[in-house]
This record gives structure tokens, sequence and C-alpha cells, in this order.
């Protein structure tokens, strides 16, 4: 079970948050205007990065807010310091 | 190939035992092929030996990082069946099915296919709903499925416990009885085995770690890190790992890799005799041959490519075999372990072609792909040799998810995944 | 080689006699036996058979190494649990154990034909045949396989049995409470942390427990044992889990430990949870497990009466139990010295050693009266392995 750093709580175990997937993935601003492989893109095509992950987690049973995190998804490992609201 | 046989034992029982050849030959890569398959679980090596045996392209090589069928080949819990709701699923899984039946005779290899029923245990009014309507879709695609009422369960699996009084109540249960359990190791070993004696060369401790394309966009190379490999038809089926090796062509999936759990027992004689499967309480147990007691829990909530989840993924799921089967409560577990399993938004795999020509994948098969290895390997070698999808697969293609056409078995499943 | 209680010495209780069968035979043995050390000092050598050829196995260790002496041990009907090691079973009065994956008995094991077709029986024979015809490996071959692996049955009634669990946070997890783990034990409570100590056996103390003349800063090592364990235990932030094994090393620190509670009872309470299960999550983890011999390989090395240095050591300082009149001594380590003179101490012993580096050693022993055979190529002493033939 991880440790997971809330940046509004503190550390807290992985059972008190959802993980909520690559991060930095932004939605089209005009999805009607969006062309089907930008849209595609947005829904479905992830990095699945082998490596140092940015990724979004959510403080579920606790404080309830989203925030951002790096972690390298061949240790496991948070770059604690990283963690951003 | 040597022919294995029970005359075969006998005369080398006399004969010291000096007369076995090994399996396979520690091949060291040729600088071209007509094929290349990157990834020697179950799945490549398949398709490897189907390009051989059916398609004649006996110049193929299979290239794996680490030692063949040691990925997720290795760490499945070995369930055979073919009881999925949508009309595509219900052909590629049963093709699969079909293949088991005479795979070991067709390998020449004991495969240890058992088709001692996989059961599928409904817990909620909604759970009922939903196996039944799976009953009936298998029936109209003839599948083989059948309800069970709590009652029939027990008779079919004694030491379940079906009292309406627990946690997870049994109130019914979906019978597959062509569907069981195969030998893990003997699936990639017989398939090696197979198509090294077709010509297939099988390049273990070989990683790939570059894709080459000529100035058309095909395929042209792979680089390893046992050389540069020419081939104009490469394969990926790489499981877990499949984003990381097509991304080096410049291609990206829709999947995410996730780790998945599994665990044995101490071994006692026959207790369990079929598998016994809850998706909605992420539980299935069943007894290998050795008598181990095989449970599988739920993936990690994460991507992760570490091969290994957290105890309490374990901890719910054997609360829940202990609940189902109060007789076992008192067995310890001998071995747990993690893979890594590449997950697709629909729960359905990707086999097919690739935006780059000369470029095949089979991957996102998620939890469950250790069932469908002889389909899978089949299918994509006819779609490596024809350069089109087999009927069977083309629903399965990248593009069904910029076309809006999912397949969508996660869905169907109607369990939080 | 037959096993024998010394008239004194050992961590037992003398004047505490337990009875208790085995495969329905009443023996006596003392509080702080295992159902090894008990079965041992009865002269019993026989205790399992092996999985494939049902060969018989007798004890090759005194602790969680062993392979071969799995037993089932049943309180009643549905609290009946297989595949125990009997170096692992604390005996207490009525216990009831049986040996496994025999029939008729264990001394008469028909199953036993399996090592004369071992010729047939080659490693991975079942990937070679068994395919024809087709329907026969689910129908035929492989239901008769499955009976006959498995070493004993699994419960038939449910386990009545109650089991807890816990969380627990600490700074220090320290994992095995012997001179290591308690010295860093010691260490890191002294600091103020948060200590967490646990151990598999009932008794911390690890090796220093098979070394009653051993020193720790020139105190005897059980002085210094007692002395550690008091200055632990007055401390609040120090939590000393005994029967306690770590099982598994989880990301980030998590730890998960098994703590059984009443399976060395004789009348535990009923409410009383039989395990628990602990997810320590720990800043810090010590791992200070020990180590375990290494067997050496030879043909027969599986034999009864093969058994590590180690173990002959333990049984003989912990259970007060010579493990036979005729010893031989041969093992890979320093383990030999010290077991050979140890073992001569209660008897004669002729020891002896793979490398010429101990010849010198072996001079100065020779004037104590101990025999030691100079082979290096080993043939002339290899030990005898009792009960026939060797395995290829």
């Amino acid at each position: 079970m991880l440790i997971i750093n809330c940046p509004y709580c503190g550390p807290r175990p992985e059972l008190e948050f959802s993980y909520a997937g690559q991060a930095h993935v932004a939605r089209p601003a005009d999805p009607s205007a969006t062309g089907d492989d930008e849209w595609t893109a947005y829904l479905y095509l992830r990095t699945n990065t082998r490596g140092v992950h940015a990724e979004r987690w959510r403080h579920a049973r606790g404080c309830a807010r989203f925030f951002n995190a790096l972690r390298d998804t061949t240790t496991d490992r948070f770059r604690r310091d990283l963690s951003e609201r | 190939m040597q022919k294995y046989s029970a005359w075969a034992l006998l005369r080398e029982a006399f004969g010291g035992q000096r007369g076995w050849q090994s399996q396979w030959r520690r091949a060291s890569p040729a600088p071209e092929y007509d094929a290349i398959i990157i990834g020697g679980g179950g799945h490549g090596l398949a398709a490897a030996y189907y390009l051989a045996a059916e398609h004649g392209i006996t110049r193929t090589a299979v290239l794996e990082k680490s030692w063949i069928g040691g990925g997720s080949t290795g760490r499945n819990t070995t369930i055979v069946r073919s009881n999925y709701l949508f009309d595509e699923s219900a052909r590629l899984y049963d093709h699969a099915l079909d293949l088991w039946q005479d795979l070991a005779q067709v390998l020449n290899y004991n495969v240890m296919y058992s088709p001692r029923g996989v059961m599928m245990l409904a817990h909620g009014v909604h759970d009922v709903q939903v196996l039944k309507r799976h009953v009936h879709a298998n029936r109209c695609n003839g599948v083989t499925n059948e309800w069970l009422s709590p009652e029939e369960a027990k008779a079919f699996c004694p030491p379940l416990n079906i009292e309406p009084n627990i946690r997870y109540p049994v109130l019914g249960a979906a019978l597959q009885r062509r569907g069981g359990t195969a030998r893990h190791d003997a699936v990639a070993w017989g398939y090696a085995r197979a198509a090294d004696a077709l010509g297939v060369d099988i390049v273990e401790n070989c990683e790939v770690t570059g894709i080459r394309r000529d100035a058309s966009g095909a395929v042209a190379a792979v680089e390893t890190s046992r050389g540069l490999i020419k081939s104009r038809r490469i394969g990926v089926s790489a499981a877990g790992f499949s984003s990381v090796v097509i991304g080096l062509a410049g291609v990206r999936l829709p999947i995410e890799s996730f780790p998945l759990q599994a665990l044995v027992s101490e071994p006692v004689k026959p207790v369990v005799p079929c598998v016994v499967m809850s998706g909605s309480i992420h539980a299935y147990i069943s007894q290998s041959d050795k008598g181990e007691l095989v449970i599988g829990a739920g993936t990690d909530a994460y991507t992760s490519y570490t091969q290994r989840g957290a105890l309490h993924v374990n901890s719910h799921t054997l609360a829940a075999i202990c609940e189902l089967f109060p007789t076992l409560r008192r067995m310890r577990m001998l071995r747990n372990w993690a893979g890594t399993v590449d997950v697709t938004t629909d729960r359905s795999p990707i086999i097919g072609k690739t935006p780059v020509p000369g470029l095949y994948v089979n991957c996102g098969w998620g939890t469950g792909g250790f069932k469908a290895t002889p389909g899978a390997g089949h299918l994509l070698a006819w779609t490596m040799a024809h350069d089109e999808p087999h009927p069977i697969v083309a629903p399965f293609n990248i593009e069904r998810f910029r076309d809006g056409r999912l397949i969508d078995e996660a869905a169907a499943a109607a369990v939080a995944h | 080689m037959t096993g024998q209680r010394t008239t004194r010495g050992g961590r037992i209780d003398r004047t505490r006699p337990v009875s208790f069968t085995f495969d329905g035979r009443g023996y006596q043995g003392f509080a702080g036996d295992t159902l090894a050390s008990a079965l041992l000092a009865h002269g019993v050598r026989l205790f399992g058979r092996s999985f494939k050829y049902h060969r018989p196995r007798g004890l090759l260790a005194a602790g969680t190494e062993e392979p071969n002496a799995l037993v089932t041990v049943s309180r009643d009907a549905a609290r009946r649990t297989p595949n125990v090691q009997a170096t692992q079973v604390e005996i207490y009065e009525g216990l009831v154990a049986e040996s496994q994956n025999r029939w008729p008995g264990l001394g008469f094991d028909l199953n036993a034909v399996n090592s004369f077709l071992s010729p047939l029986l080659t490693s991975g024979f079942y990937y070679k045949t068994f395919m024809w015809p087709r329907f026969a490996w689910h129908r035929w071959y492989e239901p008769v396989i499955r009976a006959a692996a498995g070493p004993a049955h699994a419960p038939r009634l449910p386990d009545p049995d109650r089991y807890a669990q816990r969380f627990a946070h600490c700074d220090v997890l320290v994992i095995g409470a012997g001179p290591a783990g308690l010295a860093a034990a010691l260490a890191a409570a002294a600091t103020g942390a948060r200590v967490i100590l646990c151990d598999e056996q009932a008794e911390p103390g690890g090796s220093l427990l098979d070394e009653p003349a051993g020193t720790i800063n020139e105190r005897p090592a059980a002085l210094w044992i007692d002395e550690a364990l008091v200055k632990l235990g007055a401390q609040p932030n120090v939590t000393l889990l005994r029967r306690t094994t770590a099982f598994g090393y989880f990301p980030h620190n998590m730890v998960g430990l098994v703590e059984c509670l009443t399976d060395h009872l004789a009348t535990p309470a009923a409410a009383a949870p039989r395990e628990r299960i602990w997810q320590v999550r720990a800043r810090e983890v010590v791992l200070a497990t020990g180590a375990i011999e290494r067997p050496l390989v030879f043909p027969g090395n599986d034999r009864p009466g093969v058994m590590l240095a180690s173990a002959a050591r333990s049984y003989l300082h912990r259970f007060g139990v010579r493990v036979g009149s005729r010893i031989a001594v041969l093992a890979g380590c320093d383990e030999a010295y010290a077991a050979a003179l140890d073992l001569h101490e209660a008897g004669p012993v002729s020891p002896s050693w793979p490398t010429s580096a101990m010849r010198r050693w072996a001079r100065a022993r020779r004037r104590h009266g101990l025999l030691v055979c100079r082979s290096l190529n080993a043939p002339p002493c290899w030990p005898r392995p009792v009960g026939g033939e060797s395995a290829a």
C-alpha cells in the first residue's frame, strides 16, 4: 500500500485515495470543433509511461481534493517534493 | 522434432535418459528474418508457431527480453473460458477455446487443458441479471453457458458456502463446462518446441530497444540488446510492456499497465473441483494438478511496471475466499506475486495492423490473456501473413476507439474495474 | 542415527512433562519441546515421505527451513491444520499429530513403489505423455495425478476459529530477535523511536539459543538476552511480537506479519483469536533474519539420519536432545567445528572436512580426543545413507 503525500493533508495511506490517471490531459476547448483523432487522444490515448509519470490522485476519503504527483512507475516511488496543488 | 509419448519415456527409461534432446535451440539472432515477433510469452510463441506451421513463414524469430514464458504467461492463474457477452468477443474467445481442445496433440506436448468448468457467482440481484444476460447471449452465439441455482452450484462445487446469511451470498451461478484450466508453462514450452522444430529462432535475453522505419515509413529493422535485426514484418506481443515497445515506432496505444496479483496455497488433495470466479468481489480460485489452490485478485489501483502490488488487495480477495469457502480458512498461502497487465478502456484486446506499415500488434488482453493464447497467436499470424486482419479480429482494431465502436466487455461485466 | 534425551541441559522445562500422540502412538516430551525435538528424543527417525517418490524422510533442520517433516495437527475434527512443520509445532498436553503422504502407513508406504518407477517418472514426464486419446487427460489421467499429488487433506469442516488483524505504524521494524535484531532494537529504542521487534520463534534469542557457551560483551549469551529483554520490556515504545512471521515486504515499507496466538496452547480461550495479521508501516525496516545452513549435496542426502550440523546443535542446546549416538560431521561452514565439539562433549564423534584449511584446527582437536578424518574427496567418509540405495 503506497504512502501518498496529499499536498493539503500530508502523507496518508493509499486506501484514502482514488487514482485519477495521467495528469495534464486537457479537454479540448471546443469539442464540436475537435477532429476525431484529437478527441480520441483526449479520451483514450495515454502515455502509460515506464519511468516518471505525471498523474492525478484524489484524496477521496480525506479532503476530497485533486492534486498532481510524479511517481516512477518502475519503483512506485513518488517524487515527494514535487506534488503540486 | 523428437516425438513425445509413453513409448519415448519407456525407451529413455531403459536408455539412461541420454536420448532426450533440448526442447528448443538456444538461438542467436540472424541478421534478417521474414518475420519478427517481439515478446516470448505464450501469445508470441503461438504466433511464431502458426506463422511457420500454417503460412510457411519459417524464417521467423521470437525476441524475448528475459526468458520465455516469464512474464504474464508465467504469472497468470491459468483460467480458460469464452463466456463473454458481445458477438465479436464470443467469436474471438470461442475460436481460442476450439484450439485448446486438441492443442496437446497438435503440439505433441501435454498442455493439460482441463475442461473442469468455470463457474461465475452472482451475489446480488444485479449480478443475477448480468450473468443471466451473459448465459442467454452466449447461447445465441453458440457458446456453452448455463445457469445454476445456488443448490446446483454447490452440487457442482461442494466446498462452496451457499448460506444466505453471509456477506456475499450466492444467489446463483453461470457455468461454462467447456471452460477450465491449462498448464501455463507447458503452453509456452510446447509452442516454443513446436516452433523451433519448424525453424523458428527463439532468442532469449534479447531486449528490443528501437524500431527502425524506412523512407516510406514502413518497419525495416529492430535494434536490440543483441544487435540490429532486419525484418519488414514485425508483430508486437509484449503484454504489459506493449506501450513501451510499440512506442518505439511512434505509435500510441489506448492502454494502461496495472499490477495484477495472484497467490497459491500449500498443496492439498483435491478439494476445489472447478474454477470459481466472482467478478463483483474480485476473487477467483481453482486447484492446480499439484494440489495448490490458485487464487487471483483484482488489479491494484494505479499504473505500474514494478510487477508487485499491495497487501490490502490480496487481503480483500482472501477475505472473500474465506467466506465463500469456510473449510479453506486454515490453509496458508505459499507464494504471492504480481504481473503487469495491459488494460484497454473497453477491456477488449487490440489485434491487427497499426498505422505503421509492417507493424502488427496483439495487446490489451488485460487480466485475461492466457485463455486466448492459441487464438491470439493463430489470428495474429494470419493477420501478419496476409497483411490484413483476420475476419474474427477485424473488429478488434485500433481504430475502434476513434470510430466509437468499442466492444465494451468492461461495461458488460458490470464490475467496478 | 537415533536420538536420545540428554540428562541435563537444554531450554526445556524437565519438571513439566507433556503427553501427545503421533500417528496414534502416545509420547511424552517436556514443555518447551517442539514436536520434532520430542519425537527425536524418543528415537523417532522417520517423519514423512517425499512428494513424488515417497522416499523416507527424517528431520533435516530444527527451524522453519525444515523441508521434510510436514505433519497434520488437529485439535478436533474442524481444527485440522495440514502441512505444518514438526519443527515449528510447540507441543501441548493432548496434541494430536499425524504423518502425511503415505499409505497405509509411514513405515510401510505402498506409494514408495514410485521410487522403482523413477526412470519413467523423469522430470517433466507429464508433459511428454497422457495425450492419447484426446479426452483422456481430463477424464482418466488427471484425476489419478491429482489424487496422488497434494501431501495432505484440506480441512473438511468450516474453520470455527477467529482471526484478528491490526494496522500498526512504527519508526523501526526489526525482523528477527537474534543477537543482531535484539541489538538493533535496543539501539533504536534508546533513541526514543517506536520499535516493533518480531520473531517467528516462541523465544527471542535466535542463534544465541544454540550457543550456551557464547558470550556477548564478555557476558554469557543467555544473560545478555535476558537483560536485553528486560530493557526492551521496560520501554513503552517497544513492542515485542513472539511467534510472529514476517511474510511479505510490500511497497513503501509495508510489511505483513502473522502472529500465532493460540496454536501452542492446550486450552485456548474460546473467544481468543488464533492468529493476527499485522500490516506494519515502518519508517525503517531492519532485516535481522540470520542465516540458515546450506545443505551439502551428495547421494542419499535426503535420507533419515542426515541433518544440518546447525540443527544438531540446536537440538542439543535448546531441547536437550542428542541426535544420535554415532555421529559423523560433514559441513561446508564453521558450524561443523562447533557442532562436532558440542556433540563430542555428549559422546564420541568422527568429523570429516571437505577442505585442507582445517587441518590445523583438526590437529588441535585431536588432542581433545576427537577423531578427525582427513579425506578431501569424501567417498571413504561419506555417511552411509540409511535405508539403502542412493538417489541419482
